[in-house]
């Protein structure tokens, strides 16, 4: 088991932060933890790394108890640039873990060159932007070849061009067969990882989470709305009504062609037909911010 | 070990470590440079004190005259009177062998002037010079005149153990400790202030093994410090100043009496319970940095502790010196000053406090979480 997390519960006093988290991932994937600021997916990283203790429940990654520093071997924690050292170099932090982890270091000139630091390796950090920083830390966190990467923000405050080069890496690293759970606010960088997205909120993980993000919405445009709304209505269909005459529907209510069908039969003209991939943002919405 | 590598260089590397280092050289170097210029001061100084020890016994003779004046049969100022033209005498010879540089004679017509003024003030004159100081500095003298030693000026030498002994009463009070916080006071906190620790928390690494490798760059640190500083005040005088002798004696009170340690003693006890209380120090500091995890708070814990560990000599029972370590805070006094405890008693207090806050502190980290 790559991450088995059971019935996790965290309190602040009184108030739970962690409320019974559970997630369990047996095959390498790529999973996005989505949610409001203070929802709990910082505070779950955390206490999956052991950096904070938890009331109730159990933590296991890659096989080891999450209190096993051990595991550290396998698996990588990119955290928020704060945990630099201004004063050494980059080079300095990667030939660190090559040091503590027994690793060549023969594998910093690698990693710097695939993160495209090599021009900045040997340079103090407090002179690196926030892009440098976040290209160390991303080498920092795959120099050992993790089995399981977990991320938290790590697109945060990336331009664009650093944030395709960290998706590119990130796409390359679950090909080789690495585990990666981030923590993101970017839903459109989230649609392009991955279809697996653990929503928060309060403290838990929403059962939507487990909706396919790949369902496809449609939206439809008939000639007569109104009849139209009252055929699916009859039918018991779950529909979204945009305006007079447009429609929306999901794939799992209703297929396509079971809706031509029952228009065709109403004599009622369908004249567009929109299909799109809910995603994270769409999905995002409709938890969080009430959209349908 | 490679833990203590990457902690050294995190600490060495850091423009807080350059500038305290240039400012500990420079320190050292501005007080050899003041000494050097201030050589010839000192005859003046030494001129001074005379001229004014013989402004007083004339001032003394003006008076007694005109008493006896009044009561010329009275046997008390008669005496007196002799007494004060001999110191008189005495200090006019002084005074004309002051540029001679010959300074065993200065020893003993200085012992014969204290001499007689303590024998002065037996015979109920009032003279400024205290019992304790002319009884002081008469011990002194023929300590030096015995080992046949030049005496040095206390403040303003530039011989090589005299200026050592300068630093060093800097450092044991309350200098090394300032150093040393100033250096790596907030070696732990800081770590948790800049949420580096989390860092180093999610490396394959025992929490036992960081701790200690902070530890160990604290002594480090300490042991540079030394190094500098020590470093420049031995260099200084070799080159620029006299070779002087670590035979030198320094006065000490022992059970209210005068006793003598050479310079060489002086220095090695000096070295003993500097290490002391900085091993205190660093651990204490280390324990509170864990417990607070800022560096402010801390370092308030930590003075709060010295200050009151330090009140504690202030109580009259003499067992509690062999209790407390924080005796050692102004190490000067410590060593020159023996009437109440011996200067070795605290010692052990040190090094069990030391390694108890050692312990409580592993306990502390084993379980540390973030803030």
């Amino acid at each position: 088991m790559i991450i088995h997390i059971q019935n996790v519960k965290k309190r602040y006093k009184k108030e739970w932060v962690l409320k019974g988290i559970n997630i369990k991932v047996e095959q390498p994937n790529i999973i996005a933890l989505v949610g409001p600021n203070g929802s709990g997916k910082t505070t779950l990283l955390n206490c999956m790394t052991n950096l904070l203790s938890f009331h109730e429940g159990t933590v296991e990654l890659v096989g080891k108890k999450h209190t096993d520093p051990s595991l550290f071997k396998e698996v990588s924690f990119l955290q928020d640039n704060r945990i630099l050292y201004g004063n050494l170099t980059g080079y300095d932090h990667l030939k660190f873990i090559c040091n503590v982890q027994h690793l060549s270091t023969a594998r910093i000139t690698d990693v710097a060159e695939r993160v495209g630091m090599s021009s900045y390796l040997k340079k103090r950090v407090r002179n690196y932007s926030l892009g440098m920083k976040q290209h160390l830390l991303l080498a920092m966190a795959i120099i050992n070849q993790p089995k399981l990467l977990l991320l938290d923000e790590p697109l945060n405050g990336l331009d664009p061009t650093s944030a395709i080069t960290m998706r590119n890496i990130l796409l390359e690293l679950y090909n080789e067969g690495t585990t990666i759970l981030l923590s993101s606010h970017n839903l459109d960088e989230i649609d392009r990882l991955t279809n697996t997205v653990y929503f928060m909120k309060d403290g838990a993980i929403l059962k939507e989470s487990l909706l396919d993000l790949n369902m496809r919405r449609y939206t439809v445009s008939v000639t007569d709305g109104k009849k139209a709304k009252k055929i699916l209505e009859e039918k018991q269909i779950d529909f979204t009504s945009i305006n007079e005459n447009q429609i929306s529907f999901d794939e799992t209510t209703i297929d396509l062609q079971t809706f031509i069908d029952y228009m065709n039969q109403n004599d009622i003209q369908i004249y567009d037909i929109d299909k799109q991939k809910i995603g994270a943002e769409r999905r995002y919405q409709e938890l969080f911010e009430g959209a349908k | 070990m490679k833990l203590l590598v990457f902690e050294l260089r995190k600490i060495i590397f850091d423009k807080k470590f350059l500038y305290l280092t240039i400012f500990l050289f420079a320190g050292i170097a501005i007080l050899f440079l003041r000494n050097m210029l201030f050589d010839s001061y000192i005859e003046k100084e030494e001129q001074q004190k005379i001229d004014s020890y013989v402004l007083t016994n004339q001032s003394n003779k003006r008076l007694l005259e005109r008493t006896l004046e009044v009561d010329p049969n009275n046997e008390e100022l008669q005496q007196l009177k002799t007494i004060n033209d001999q110191m008189l005498e005495t200090l006019f010879e002084l005074r004309s062998i002051r540029s001679l540089d010959d300074w065993q004679t200065r020893l003993m017509l200085e012992n014969e002037f204290f001499q007689m003024a303590a024998e002065y003030k037996n015979a109920g004159g009032d003279h400024p010079l205290s019992f304790e100081e002319i009884e002081k500095t008469i011990a002194l003298n023929q300590k030096l005149l015995q080992e046949n030693i030049k005496p040095e000026h206390p403040t303003y030498t530039t011989a090589l153990p005299n200026f050592l002994m300068i630093v060093t009463n800097l450092f044991i009070n309350l200098g090394a400790i300032s150093l040393l916080l100033l250096f790596v006071g907030d070696i732990v906190s800081s770590e948790f202030e800049n949420r580096s620790i989390y860092f180093l928390y999610t490396q394959p690494l025992n929490k036992i093994a960081i701790f200690t490798s902070k530890w160990i760059s604290s002594i480090f640190v300490y042991l540079f410090i030394i190094f500098i500083l020590y470093g420049t005040a031995i260099i200084l005088p070799l080159l620029f100043g006299d070779k002087g002798t670590f035979q030198y004696p320094i006065l000490l009170e022992k059970n209210q009496e005068i006793r003598f340690i050479t310079m060489k003693d002086y220095l090695i006890q000096s070295f003993i319970i500097v290490s002391i209380i900085i091993l205190v120090v660093v651990n204490v500091c280390m324990f509170y940095s864990l417990y607070f995890k800022n560096t402010l708070g801390s370092l308030f814990a930590l003075s709060g502790t010295l200050f009151a560990g330090y009140a504690v000599t202030f109580i009259p029972w003499k067992f509690l010196f062999w209790l407390n370590p924080f005796q050692y805070l102004l190490g000067e006094s410590r060593i020159l000053d023996q009437n109440n405890s011996l200067w070795y008693q605290g010692i052990a207090a040190g090094v069990v406090l030391s390694l108890l806050m050692y312990l409580l502190s592993l306990q502390k980290i084993k379980f540390s979480k973030l803030g």
